[in-house]
């Protein structure tokens, strides 16, 4: 007698389709319906990027090779980007600190404080950056500090909710056992709760710091200062060897800083 | 028993830590504050004038109110668009980014040289923010949603690429090995060893792309290619400012949204 063959773990099973229930059938139906849709609607089908090709040819013809001497010039919009992805990495890790705590229902101080400053923080993080940045463009005009206030309303918003996450999956023996020996509540929370959250904490800020340098670049784009509004100007005006030169800069700057994050994760964490 | 004993490690760590680093610590600030003065000077930051600007922004808040309802029927179309863009944008670079990962991770990859220029390639695509792509690509051909994908596409097969190939490279050596003592083809290999063991990774790390791509989608707009972020900019720029708070509330909903929905899709994968 042939045994029927069993799905092996780890091993995908003979006959996936076979196995699908009703439900699966109408799900599967359903994303193949909204894949269909998406294509039709987007306009992406193999014919329109087969007639995109001879245009993408042209650009990268004239994207290369890239102006080399450009890059010289570049040097003081590559600081300036460093610069705005530093100190909003700075002042969003300061800011973002007080309002976890505010944020984190296990260490919140009332239910008052703690759902409307959920709320704030998801409006925050809810807004891209640079959207934030064209709002914020009213207020202190076009210039690099736009930008640092865009990206360090954007990042408070993301960097106290995941410390928030942090804090809440805290364990809480060691806070139980301080309480209990009679610590006060910031004691409690400075020897019990911190030293759990802190490696977290650093490394969020500095995923955070890799984050706002890469989007510093696009906030070049609406006025903001720094390397992306060369590399703007340049595309604008059909410069793609400059704008290549600037694009290779910038790779070259997150590879470095990627490496620093690196090597600072290792030693702190 | 389990608590006390976690309750002395931490203690330990905190006083340990607290004795070994105090000297550190400082160092550490200080080079903090130095660079925070440096990059604040060199981005006029300047609090007073966020101050001062305050009112400004207040008015611009006070005209955006009430949010105009009206064009809600008008915004479905570029919301649904900005949706279709960011899912194929983070379903295309799947099938893309997967043989490039294979490529890329020294332990299946064919030559080191090969993983050398796939890492290259992965991390240039990653590092060039996707509204970049977007506007060269605009330029290139032309308006509308297709760039838009491509835009996502090239940055996500870079992101993806990574997450995958950093999955690859910690799947359990073991696992290959046996099957490889067995005589599997390469293909086998991975087909039936790796990618069941990297799977959960794999769909996590995508749902992860497919909330930053709906995210970077809405914004895709304003290099015109298409979306609710295109609705937003000729708002903003005609000064409709109750109808650019329309387009805000409605991203905001959608990305909250998008956000439980991956919450969920992710709690049933892992």
């Amino acid at each position: 007698m042939v045994a029927t063959p069993r799905p092996v773990p780890g091993l995908p099973p003979t006959s996936a389709i076979s196995r699908l229930g009703p439900t699966q059938m109408i799900v599967a139906g359903i994303v193949a319906l909204l894949y269909w849709k998406s294509l039709n609607d987007t306009n992406v089908s193999f014919a329109e990027l087969v007639r995109g090709v001879p245009a993408i040819i042209e650009l990268l013809r004239q994207m290369f090779p890239p102006d080399w001497k450009y890059g010289l010039t570049l040097g003081k919009a590559v600081v300036e980007t460093l610069q705005i992805g530093i100190i909003a990495t700075l002042v969003a890790a300061v800011l973002a600190l007080p309002l976890a705590f505010l944020a984190a229902k296990n260490v919140s101080p009332h239910p008052v404080i703690y759902y409307p400053v959920r709320l704030v923080l998801t409006i925050f993080r809810g807004v891209s950056e640079l959207i934030w940045a064209l709002l914020v463009v009213v207020a202190v005009g076009l210039g690099p500090f736009a930008g640092v206030i865009a990206l360090v309303i954007y990042c408070v918003g993301v960097i106290a909710k995941l410390l928030a996450e942090a804090i809440e999956a805290v364990d809480p023996g060691p806070l139980e056992a301080m309480t209990a020996a009679g610590a006060s509540r910031w004691k409690v929370f400075l020897y019990g709760a911190w030293p759990q959250v802190m490696p977290l904490f650093l490394s969020y800020c500095l995923y955070y710091w890799d984050h706002n340098t890469r989007s510093a670049v696009v906030l070049g784009f609406v006025g903001a200062g720094g390397i992306g509004y060369t590399l703007f100007f340049d595309i604008s005006a059909y410069h793609f060897e400059k704008a290549t030169m600037a694009m290779i800069i910038l790779i070259a700057m997150i590879v470095i800083i990627d490496r620093i994050c690196l090597y600072l994760r290792k030693k702190v964490i | 028993m389990a608590s006390a004993a976690t309750l002395d490690r931490t203690l330990g760590f905190v006083v340990a830590r607290r004795k070994a680093t105090w000297r550190q610590f400082l160092v550490v600030g200080a080079v903090l504050v130095g660079l925070a003065i440096w990059a604040a000077r060199g981005t006029e930051f300047d609090i007073p004038k966020l101050i001062e600007g305050l009112p400004k922004f207040w008015e611009l808040l006070g005209r955006m109110m009430p949010p105009d309802l009206s064009v809600l029927n008008k915004l479905m179309k570029p919301l649904l668009e900005t949706l279709e863009m960011a899912l194929l944008g983070t379903t295309i670079p799947i099938f893309l980014a997967l043989p490039l990962a294979f490529l890329a991770a020294v332990n299946v990859s064919p030559h080191p040289a090969v993983s050398a220029v796939a890492r290259i390639l992965i991390g240039g695509l990653r590092t060039v923010p996707e509204l970049v792509w977007a506007m060269i690509l605009v330029t290139a051909v032309g308006l509308g949603p297709f760039p838009g994908v491509l835009a996502l596409t090239l940055h996500t097969i870079g992101g993806l690429g990574k997450f995958y190939y950093e999955a690859i490279e910690a799947s359990s050596p073991g696992l290959i090995e046996a099957m490889q003592a067995t005589g599997a083809s390469r293909f086998k290999v991975i087909w039936f060893g790796v990618l069941p063991d990297i799977l959960p990774v794999m769909m996590s790390s995508t749902l992860f792309y497919w909330e930053y791509n709906n995210r970077a989608s809405t914004v895709l707009g304003l290099v015109g290619a298409g979306g609710i972020g295109l609705a937003l900019t000729h708002a903003m720029s005609d000064f409709r400012y109750p109808e650019a708070v329309t387009c805000l509330i409605l991203i905001v909903l959608i990305l909250v949204v998008i956000d439980r929905i991956s919450a969920y899709l992710r709690s049933k994968i892992i």
